[in-house]
């Protein structure tokens, strides 16, 4: 199978297919800074969307990968972006090598460049938060995207788990049969964000089912962050995974320091050079991915080997050596553990 | 307003400012609310390059900035660029103490609390240089200490998974009683664990069982996908995976019995059990998820149509892999010193852990 980095990105809809950007009518006055009708009756405002995300299909190279864009395409995510390969924003599915681009720069900006918020919203829609590291989607409305087919449970488990790991590297699925609802948990967020918005208001219902035609009838998915697992297991492999992640996070930061305190007189200004040039051509060899912070990937064997690097570091640092003293690291430049292999 | 004038430079990292030694940024007062204190500060806006498409804009009030010692773009600790979670818990690890930064919840205490001259949480250290070098030193010496003893994070986590076992024990015990009356024998019916595992099947399913609850999916399908030599399998479809968390058991589709069979022969563990079949074994850290080809096939309703079903399956596979462990005896392969790299010496840690114990409960918070 082609991966889309050798073809160029499709148009999803053509410009002249796209909908009126004004919505049908649901209220008195509309208003143009939000987009949306206000005032007299509220009618119901759940829909399903007419365009979806293919994610093989469609995804391609864009203008945005020419110019290091970091950010996707919200249109593509939704599957109507009318610019195709001449889009700015990056028309794939988020991977490993783009979250380390965006947790280098930014973590509150999600993965379309939109600012998060400090709190949630009430109902938990929206872009997010930049307080907590959210993995997981809550999945409801799950009947009004099967237009009330009736299904068994595990049937609706795999058609969830079928659209949603397209998405993205799944961590874990869990359907829940009473509440009707499903929490989807990534890999990395910038797939939950990505997710999030490709599969809100889409139907769940397939080709071959005999309801296809009428999806539009029904009401489409409701996809919102979750809110922390209270399952006291699910709590206790979250703190695992937190104190891994600040274990990796040690070991790196004391990388920074010996490599700056090895390569002294070197100023704060120099130092702090970014290396956001220098990642996106060389992907990021897989010792330094696992010492990014969003990496909670990491295996323990692998740790110890970092450790034991780091000691070697520290008999370098006694007798610096012209060469190891030259390396001039910012926070996240390659430092020399990674590079004795 | 006599606010402006006296006005300080914003506090932007190094890391948003870019490589450029020059920039040009628009300053907008009042131009923009605080995410964090509600209250509107002075707005700077920039970009990294004249060609770059992506405005960089200061998104919180320089003194929430300062309270926090981050960024006012990147909102990452100004010292260390990490997230500010994340220094927190780093340094309630070092000097053993919980240090966290509070948020107000309500609008009236967040103005508040930013017009209070503190520091926050790790701010206090990591805003003052030679604090700052002060916890990079323990974090040296911790780590270094943990590297002689070598053994200190695994045990550490195997002290934890021990903890993890007793309670899913007396979890277990629990369950066993609730669902003493439930029937899964049609399940079991269709599970292929009276099959044998061998080095020339020819099938494209796989039942994959003894499947941590920690274990993600992504993690068994990169184990999967790096022994096969294929790269993001996910995207061509090669193979899917279905794993039941509740069930602690899973299964395993490839496109193609090509695949399959290659999948096979790289698997170089396998398990005898009692009574003389086999178990392939997929080791994914200090686990091993065993494997057993399944050629009736499988689907989400192979694991239980329920919860309380999973439930019930989980325990009485637990109960199998303690029968097959029992009196167990490991066939390695000869390769096996080549992957070496995927396994734990389990036993050298548990014989190193006595000696270090003291020491790693330093590390423990």
């Amino acid at each position: 199978m082609k991966s889309w980095k050798d073809r160029s990105a499709k148009v999803q809809v053509k410009e002249s297919e796209l909908p009126s950007s004004i919505p049908a009518q649901t209220g008195l006055t509309f208003n143009i800074w939000y987009s949306k009708w206000s005032q007299g009756f509220a009618g119901n405002t759940r829909f399903v969307s007419p365009f979806a995300l293919q994610p093989q299909p469609h995804s391609g190279r864009t203008r945005g990968d020419n110019d290091d864009q970091l950010f996707f395409c919200l249109f593509f995510a939704k599957g109507m972006c009318c610019l195709g390969s001449k889009c700015q924003y990056l028309h794939h599915i988020p991977n490993e090598d783009d979250v380390d681009k965006l947790a280098l720069r930014t973590e509150v900006l999600d993965c379309f460049g939109r600012e998060k918020f400090a709190d949630y919203r009430e109902d938990m829609g929206g872009v997010g938060s930049f307080r907590r590291k959210n993995r997981t989607l809550y999945i409801g409305g799950i009947d009004g995207a099967l237009n009330g087919k009736h299904l068994k449970s595990t049937q609706i488990e795999s058609r969830i788990r079928f659209v949603f790991s397209r998405l993205g590297a799944i961590d874990r699925i869990r359907y829940v049969e009473d509440k009707n609802c499903a929490f989807v948990k990534f890999k990395y967020q910038a797939n939950a964000e990505f997710g999030k918005e490709a599969m809100s208001n889409q139907t769940l219902l397939l080709p071959s089912d005999k309801e296809w035609e009428d999806r539009r009838e029904g009401t489409g998915l409701l996809v919102k962050w979750a809110n922390e697992d209270p399952d006291p297991a699910a709590q206790k492999r979250l703190q695992e995974e937190q104190k891994l992640e600040s274990l990796n996070m040690m070991v790196r930061l004391i990388n920074n320091n010996t490599i700056t305190s090895a390569g002294a007189g070197v100023d704060n200004n120099t130092k702090k050079i970014p290396d956001r040039k220098e990642t996106p051509e060389v992907s990021i060899n897989s010792t330094k991915k696992r010492l990014l912070p969003i990496d909670n990937g990491l295996q323990s064997d692998i740790f110890i080997e970092n450790l034991k690097k780091l000691k070697k570091n520290e008999n370098i640092e006694h007798n610096p050596s012209n060469s190891f003293s030259r390396k001039v690291g910012g926070p996240l430049v390659d430092y020399p553990s990674s590079d004795e292999e | 307003m006599n606010d402006e004038i006296n006005e300080l430079p914003p506090k932007i990292c190094e890391q948003c400012l870019g490589n450029e030694t020059n920039i040009r940024m628009t300053k907008i007062p009042q131009g923009s609310e605080c995410k964090i204190c509600t209250l509107p500060f002075t707005l700077y806006h920039f970009k990294t390059s004249k060609r770059s498409s992506n405005l960089i804009k200061t998104l919180i009030c320089q003194r929430c900035a300062t309270q926090r010692n981050i960024c006012q773009c990147c909102m990452l600790d100004s010292r260390w660029h990490i997230p500010i979670q994340l220094r927190d818990h780093l340094i309630s690890i070092v000097n053993e103490e919980n240090v966290i930064t509070e948020e107000a919840k309500n609008d009236m205490m967040k103005r508040f609390l930013s017009l209070k001259d503190v520091k926050l949480g790790g701010a206090q250290i990591t805003s003052d240089a030679s604090e700052a070098d002060n916890i990079i030193d323990k974090l040296k010496s911790i780590l270094l200490r943990a590297t002689s003893d070598n053994s200190n994070l695994p045990l550490q986590r195997q002290k934890v998974t021990a903890v993890n076992q007793n309670e899913h024990d007396t979890n277990d015990v629990k369950n066993i009683e609730k669902y003493a009356s439930l029937d899964i024998s049609y399940l079991l019916k269709k599970l292929p664990l009276n099959e044998s595992f061998s080095r020339n099947a020819s099938t494209r399913s796989y039942f994959l069982y003894n499947i941590d609850t920690s274990i993600p999916e992504w993690k068994i399908s990169d184990a999967i996908s790096q022994l096969l030599d294929v790269k993001k399998w996910s995207d061509g479809n090669s193979l899917s995976l279905i794993v039941n968390h509740k069930a602690r058991c899973g299964g395993l589709r490839f496109q193609s019995n090509e695949l399959g069979e290659k999948f096979v022969s790289k698997i170089s563990d396998t398990l005898s059990t009692p009574k003389d079949l086999k178990r392939g074994i997929l080791p994914i850290e200090r686990f091993k998820i065993f494997i057993i080809p399944w050629t009736s096939g499988f689907s989400a309703a192979s694991f239980g149509a329920n919860v309380a079903e999973n439930i019930k399956l989980s325990l009485s596979l637990n109960k199998l892999i303690q029968l097959e462990l029992g009196v167990h005896s490991f066939v390695k392969s000869a390769d096996n010193s080549k992957k070496g790299k995927t396994k734990t010496p389990k036993k050298v840690h548990k014989l190193k852990a006595k000696k270090s114990k003291s020491r790693a409960n330093k590390l423990i918070l």
